[in-house]
């Protein structure tokens, strides 16, 4: 134990300057285009996008569908960030606001599955390996995060390992949207569930992903 | 100051500190360990309390400082940290804890078989009698009979005069005596 005095003059002497992080905002802009980037890529080179996917995204109401998981995984990205700050708490109501778009999404691909879908389900541009890509690409995504956090001290681990696994799985599950066939079912167990699992991994692995040896 | 100026010149003092100024860094340490010092015996009680908790939790704000967010207040910020430093510190001590026990030994010395168990009989009983005091007697306790602090800086500490720092040791000591008496026969 040192005085308060010498305890304080130990701190403070050549003080190195120790900017802060870059805003949460700015972070998951830069974390979304670049995985979207780098992801769309990766998919890209696997396999070319669905034939005539653009032309569906005329579609409004598939439009507005593959628009949700985006809005909900923006959201999401920010609250990962945001929660790491130390003191920063996001209350329930902001944190159920972020899921409704999920939510939503999925609804309409059980909708589709019962009644309407958006589009008219086919086979065409099916991709044999969507459910290990979206599994094995939402990784990239949360390698993206988690080397963004790894200045930060994450104290709500649980939390923004949620929201941290669910932003990064769902952008390989939209791409989905207009990179394999369309049909809502298929959507539901091969690129809603997979980017689920993610989410719940995520979670789980937290302590792991954001540990850090001291503070 | 106000709750809300002395947060608006602790953010002041921090975001010149992430810009390397020793003396604001040097001021703001000054202004804040009396604050973290007083959270820390308010949450870890009598025991659980020492002037180390309070230097390793300023060093886990000297190595967060760059997390802090000067678009944001400071306060929580600091709690947050100095929060989940103490609750580390206090895992960290019930494995040490749990350790000695499970071994026997108590001080990581051999001693007299019995004479950990009556020691630790002691400081419970203490413990819980300290535990039982009003938060302001029993913070004017810790910090002159167990820390050792003189009568003004622990009135320093608590905010008030060096007078009415000594009447709360009294009642304090009034309060325990009884307490000690009547209920565990001491």
């Amino acid at each position: 134990l040192v005085t308060k005095k010498a305890f304080i003059d130990e701190l403070t002497t050549d003080l190195h300057p120790a900017p802060s992080l870059l805003s949460p905002p700015l972070r998951s802009a830069l974390w979304f285009y670049l995985s979207l980037a780098v992801l769309g890529g990766v998919m890209y080179v696997i396999q070319p996008f669905r034939d005539g996917a653009l032309t569906d995204l005329l579609n409004p109401r598939f439009l507005v569908e593959t628009l949700l998981p985006l809005v909900a995984l923006t959201m999401m990205a920010f609250l990962a960030l945001l929660t790491a700050i130390p003191g920063v708490f996001v209350s329930k109501a902001w944190q159920i606001v972020a899921f409704v778009p999920l939510v939503l999404f999925i609804l309409s691909m059980v909708l589709g599955v019962f009644s309407f879908p958006s589009l008219e389900p086919s086979m065409v541009g099916k991709r044999p390996s969507c459910f290990l890509e979206v599994l094995g690409l939402s990784w990239i995504a949360v390698l993206f995060i988690v080397v963004l956090l790894r200045r930060a001290f994450v104290f709500q681990k649980v939390q923004t390992g949620l929201f941290v696994g669910l932003a990064s799985a769902a952008i390989p599950m939209t791409l989905m949207q207009v990179a394999c066939m369309y049909q809502p079912q298929h959507a539901l167990t091969h690129h809603v569930a997979p980017a689920l699992v993610v989410g719940v991994l995520t979670t789980v692995l937290a302590p792991l992903l954001f540990w850090k040896k001291d503070i | 100051l106000s709750e809300t100026q002395q947060d608006k010149r602790w953010k002041k003092l921090m975001t010149r500190a992430q810009y390397g100024d020793e003396e604001s860094y040097g001021l703001l340490l000054g202004e804040i360990y009396p604050v973290v010092r007083r959270y820390l015996v308010s949450k870890l009680g009598a025991f659980g309390y020492n002037e180390d908790v309070t230097q390793e939790c300023l060093i886990s704000i000297h190595r967060a400082r760059h997390t802090y967010d000067p678009v944001r207040p400071f306060a929580p910020w600091m709690f947050a940290v100095v929060k989940y430093k103490s609750i580390d510190i206090l895992r960290k001590h019930q494995r040490i804890w749990k350790k000695e026990v499970a071994d026997g030994d108590f001080d990581g010395k051999t001693t007299p078989e019995g004479a950990n168990t009556i020691a630790r009989e002691d400081i419970e009983v203490v413990h819980k009698a300290l535990s039982s005091l009003p938060d302001e007697m029993r913070r004017a306790v810790v910090l002159t009979k167990i820390e050792g602090m003189s009568t003004r800086d622990a009135a320093e500490v608590e905010d008030v005069t060096e007078a009415a720092l000594r009447t709360r040791v009294s009642r304090a000591y009034k309060v325990l005596r009884k307490q000690l008496e009547a209920d565990f026969g001491y």
